[in-house]
């Protein structure tokens, strides 16, 4: 076999590498875009999900509100046609009234191997 | 989904396997010290003299993608190995040619044992490398499953927002 020939070959083999690693940092970079992306739109998922629940909830407990309340009234009505005297009020609480807590839960997912099948394993 | 996961049980205080923090600190090591060679071959001017022109991209090869590899194996993630053992293989058997080709007169029982030895190291890599893509296609295959499905307000998920 011909120096040049070997030569060749080394060449060939080099450029083999070369091209293979600008292929590989390409579909690294998609693939890290994709998954970026892909944890974005599922947080943005989860807090959409988050929102439509807790206004459900805030409707589901008006509800509740509204119902007792005309439940009291009518009780009240009972108590003063028959005369009566209504029980003392209670006492009114203290304090500021906090400030509602805005953050939505998060779920701090620490990343478990195996957890879901998990990537192939690095033997 | 970056990681190179195992599947077995853990060490409480690190959180990581016998046999993964044994690989890491091996592949690490491996990984530094060809690093470590090609940078000693990229400053020596023999090699250039012995690859032509060749020799410093030869040794540029092998020192980035040994850094690279180490960084990724050191990190455990994919990303590492996946773009660094492209770049290691081709520095090896560029290597293990010119290797058996000038010892081929001296001995060529050397010789082919030299490039024995050089075809096992491209293997290895490969074998490494071929780890290396299944995590990046599983990775990318739940990317994309993701994005798929109607993530928003969709099912992307079983389990609710808690």
């Amino acid at each position: 076999m011909s120096e040049q020939v070997v030569r060749d070959i080394l060449v060939v083999l080099l450029g083999a590498g070369g091209a293979t690693f600008i292929w590989t940092v390409s579909r690294s970079y998609i693939a890290l875009r994709d998954s970026a992306e892909s944890r974005e739109d599922r947080a943005v998922a989860r807090l959409e999900r988050y929102e439509q629940t807790c206004r459900e909830q805030l409707a589901w407990e008006r509800e509740w509100g509204a119902y007792w309340m005309l439940v009291a009234g009518r009780l009240r009505h009972a108590l003063a046609s028959n005369g009566i005297p209504e029980p003392p009020l209670p006492r009114k609480p203290t304090g500021p009234k906090p400030a509602p807590d805005e953050t939505p839960p998060t779920r701090h997912r620490r990343h478990r191997a195996g957890s879901r099948g998990g990537a192939p394993e690095g033997e | 989904m970056h990681r190179i996961a195992t599947t077995d049980a853990r060490l409480g205080v690190l959180g990581l396997t016998r046999q993964s923090l044994y690989l890491r600190a091996a592949l690490t090591l491996a990984y530094l010290c060809f690093a470590t060679s090609g940078v000693l071959l990229l400053v020596t001017p023999e090699v250039t003299v012995a690859y032509d022109g060749w020799g410093p991209v030869l040794s540029a090869f092998m020192a980035l993608g040994s850094v690279l590899a180490s960084g990724g194996s050191l990190t455990r993630r994919w990303v590492g190995e996946f773009t660094g053992l492209p770049l290691l293989a081709s520095a090896f058997a560029v290597f293990g040619i010119g290797t058996v080709y000038q010892a081929w007169e001296v001995s060529r029982l050397i010789a082919a044992a030299n490039g024995l030895l050089f075809a096992g190291m491209v293997l290895v890599m490969t074998a490494r490398w071929r780890v290396a893509l299944a995590s990046y296609r599983f990775a990318h295959a739940v990317a994309l499953r993701d994005r798929r499905t109607e993530v928003r307000g969709g099912r992307g998920e079983r389990e609710g927002w808690w």
